[in-house]
């Protein structure tokens, strides 16, 4: 079992919350005050509110409905309505393994997942939603052609791929570009899409730009075939 | 029964009287039939569901309906026939949840100063304490009394922060009543409901009603301030996982301030009034 | 008093003038109109007041203003000093990325706007063709947030807010009231929700029904979660 890029490191600060899909489950991840970071079943277990509406006090990730606090250890640990209570340890939620790497958060529900190996020194440059599988991207992708600013064209050259990882290589750019893919429920994908090296404005623009292409040519063709 | 049957039982609330605002044929939708609620140029109503007519009452400001022949009696609230009140009918709400969520949600009190924040309640006075719960035998009917809250601004009427002493009565499954100190009289208690119109198991619309002492406020404050209240609530009701109540005791924890919420599930379950429920421990991702 | 407010509590672009209000620190009166259920803003009494029909309405002695737009623009000059939140007149092109996204807070209200109406009260709509055009309204903005970023640009016409920021700001955060499943939760927008932090961040920011409170700004002397620590 893989382990699911849910986004980069860097969109997610310290006392921040995100909410994830990882292999069709709902999860809830966050860093603490101090950058811990945490996923969890989506599910406060008091009366069912998903936590990734709460909100991060110092070490603790609290409750949008009764202000539950529950520790980095997923333990509940302040009752607001009971302040003098201590809580039972068996008030915790399901906890998901989660690591940074590659500048990449990657969740996972089994135990010894791997995240795929891809090369280091890349910069992140866009989180793209897609109304459509991650399947179908990436049969889009081998060949996929863009205009360039200039009035060329962007060319991809699939030159790598493992399960829910691509690479590819854009010559006009002379950088390659690496594809991480993240399926979610209803025919819905995240494409997380890091450049090789360093990697400033412009080009960053350019390959956002051209990413919206693809994305307008999935949905086209996946819209056309369903 | 089954829940279905038990549920066709009730009065359920699907319009304000008199509203100019409604078109002559309204369409909505009643424990998963859709129904069409038509007025006559003489004010007049009727419900027609695929052919069949059902009954309609007038209570509360309200239109209600039911699917059977032979329904129970709408419960009482004889606060509605002191006429020196102001009665106010807050307009209707739609929120994707169960029904029992929703009257569950309002029974609640510990959220108030997360949901509700500086209005019905402000850290650090989270504090919920001991209150008691009982069941009406005679009307069946789960009543929580004693229950004790700082508010900053308990009702549009106040000035200032009090302590605010409420009792609940839900005398159907849907449907729920507050009673509260009233901030400008401490003779009298204001009285707010919430009546719940179940379209489906897992979608409601909510028709909230006030019968208030406030004689400063304008109409327009009154309405704003409880919608105001519930679409803070809408915010929480439409992300609890599973959307139906679970029932299930071992489902999800609760704690001492939750009598109310407690006494309301079990109660659900003796009565066997369970559409919108979840009666046994399913995943809960597909609630 | 600087000004008369007519206002609804849960209209997002009453919001709009509430939200920046509380920002400058500027003291209003607020005259509350019943939208739902009486739809009391089309009254006869009114439309006396602003014939447009809407909400909000803003009144000084000397003019009544009906677009929120406008709205935020003379607060904006009348009471910010600082320039930040209207470019000042030396500086067109800022100026022009201001009223560009101003322009475009237009096409929020309309898309998720009227969305969110219907799914509150049901009012008719043609739901496919909203949610569609929701969608791309907020792709269109995560598109830009995410430009600007790559330029170390937080806001959607610089690195500090403007009134542009505002007036989108309300519709994009109740995105959720529309419901699940129709695309515009905002966990498929990364940009988005991080430009939601940092306006919920702003001092002055007050949320309204919808818009979840910023609970971790309060100030709590101990982590309450740590009260039990010693005793471990």
């Amino acid at each position: 079992m893989n382990c699911i890029g849910v986004g980069f490191s860097d969109t997610l600060s310290n006392a921040r919350v995100m909410r994830a899909f990882v292999n069709g489950k709902d999860v809830v991840v966050w860093r603490s005050t101090s950058g811990k970071l945490s996923a969890w079943e989506n599910r406060c277990p008091h009366r069912g509110m998903r936590l990734s509406h709460g909100f991060v006090r110092g070490e603790s990730l609290a409750c949008m409905y009764h202000g539950w606090h529950y520790g980095v250890d997923a333990k509940c640990k302040y009752i607001p309505a009971h302040p003098d209570l201590e809580p039972p340890e068996t008030i915790q939620i399901q906890r998901y393994s989660s690591f940074e790497k590659n500048g990449i958060i990657w969740v996972s529900d089994a135990q010894d997942a791997k995240a795929p190996m891809i090369a280091d020194g890349l910069t992140p440059v866009r989180s793209l939603n897609i109304h459509c599988s991650a399947n179908f991207v990436k049969n889009i992708l081998a060949g996929f052609r863009s205009p360039s600013p200039d009035g060329d064209q962007i060319v991809f050259h699939v030159t790598d791929e493992q399960e829910d990882f691509m690479r590819v290589d854009v010559p006009k750019i002379k950088t390659a570009l690496y594809f991480i893919f993240q399926n979610l429920p209803n025919s819905k994908c995240f494409l997380h899409v890091l450049a090789g090296g360093l990697c400033e404005a412009h080009a960053k623009k350019t390959i956002s730009r051209g990413l919206e292409h693809l994305r307008r040519t999935a949905e086209k063709q996946f819209g056309e075939e369903t | 029964m089954n829940p279905i049957e038990r549920a066709k039982q009730d009065w359920y609330p699907i319009a304000i009287v008199n509203d100019p605002r409604r078109p002559k044929f309204y369409a909505t939708r009643v424990l998963g039939r859709d129904i069409v609620l038509e007025t006559k140029m003489d004010g007049s109503v009727s419900v027609l569901s695929d052919g069949e007519h059902w009954k309609t009452i007038e209570a509360y400001d309200h239109i209600w309906t039911t699917p059977s022949e032979n329904p129970r009696p709408l419960f009482s609230i004889p606060e509605a026939s002191e006429r020196d009140r102001r009665f106010v009918p807050c307009g209707v709400v739609h929120v994707r949840c169960s029904p029992l969520r929703a009257v569950e949600n309002f029974l609640d009190i510990a959220h108030f100063p997360f949901v509700h924040t500086d209005i019905l309640g402000s850290e650090p006075h989270t504090e919920v304490v001991p209150y008691k719960v009982d069941i009406d035998e005679t009307k069946d009917e789960v009543i929580a009394t004693q229950v004790k809250f700082f508010q900053p601004q308990a009702a549009k009427s106040a000035n200032e922060g009090i302590v605010t002493e409420y009792t609940y009565r839900v005398p159907s499954p849907m449907n729920a009543i507050l009673y509260k100190t009233c901030p400008t009289r401490d003779d009298v208690q204001d009285v707010i409901t919430l009546f719940v119109q179940p379209l489906d198991e897992d979608n409601c619309a909510v028709w909230p009603w006030m019968a208030l002492y406030d004689e400063e406020s304008s109409m327009a404050d009154m309405v704003e301030f409880q919608q105001l209240i519930f679409l803070q609530d809408r915010n929480i009701l439409e992300n609890q996982i599973p959307k139906r109540l679970p029932i299930d005791p071992k489902m999800e924890i609760p704690t001492r301030a939750d009598l109310t919420s407690v006494a309301y599930r079990r109660w659900l379950k003796k009565n066997g009034a369970l559409y919108g429920a979840l009666t046994h421990a399913v995943d809960q991702r597909a609630g | 008093m600087e000004f008369t407010l007519y206002d609804y509590a849960l209209s997002g672009n009453c919001y709009k003038i509430r939200l920046f209000a509380s920002i400058l620190g500027v003291d209003y009166e607020k005259i509350s109109v019943e939208f739902h259920p009486s739809a009391d803003h089309k009254s006869e009494a009114m439309l006396q007041v602003s014939p447009a029909g809407t909400l909000p309405i803003l009144k000084t002695d000397e003019m009544v203003l009906s677009e929120t737009q406008a709205m935020l623009f003379w607060m904006a000059k009348k009471f910010d000093r600082s320039g930040m939140w209207w470019p000042k007149d030396d500086n067109p092109v800022a100026q022009a990325f201001v009223l560009q996204w101003l322009g475009f807070s237009g096409d929020l209200t309309a898309t998720i706007g009227q969305a969110r109406l219907n799914s509150l009260f049901q009012t008719p709509i043609d739901k496919d063709k909203i949610i569609k055009a929701s969608v791309v309204a907020l792709r269109r903005l995560e598109a830009h947030l995410t430009e600007q970023s790559f330029e170390q640009k937080k806001f959607l016409a610089g690195v500090s807010p403007t009134i542009a920021d505002l007036a989108c700001f309300p519709y994009v955060a109740l995105s959720g009231d529309v419901g699940a499943g129709f695309g515009l939760e905002h966990d498929n927008y990364p940009a988005i929700r991080n430009w939601i932090y940092e306006i919920k961040s702003l001092p002055g920011f007050i949320a309204m029904p919808g818009i979840f409170e910023m609970h971790q700004l309060k100030d709590h002397e101990i982590d309450p979660a740590e009260r039990f620590r010693a005793k471990g």
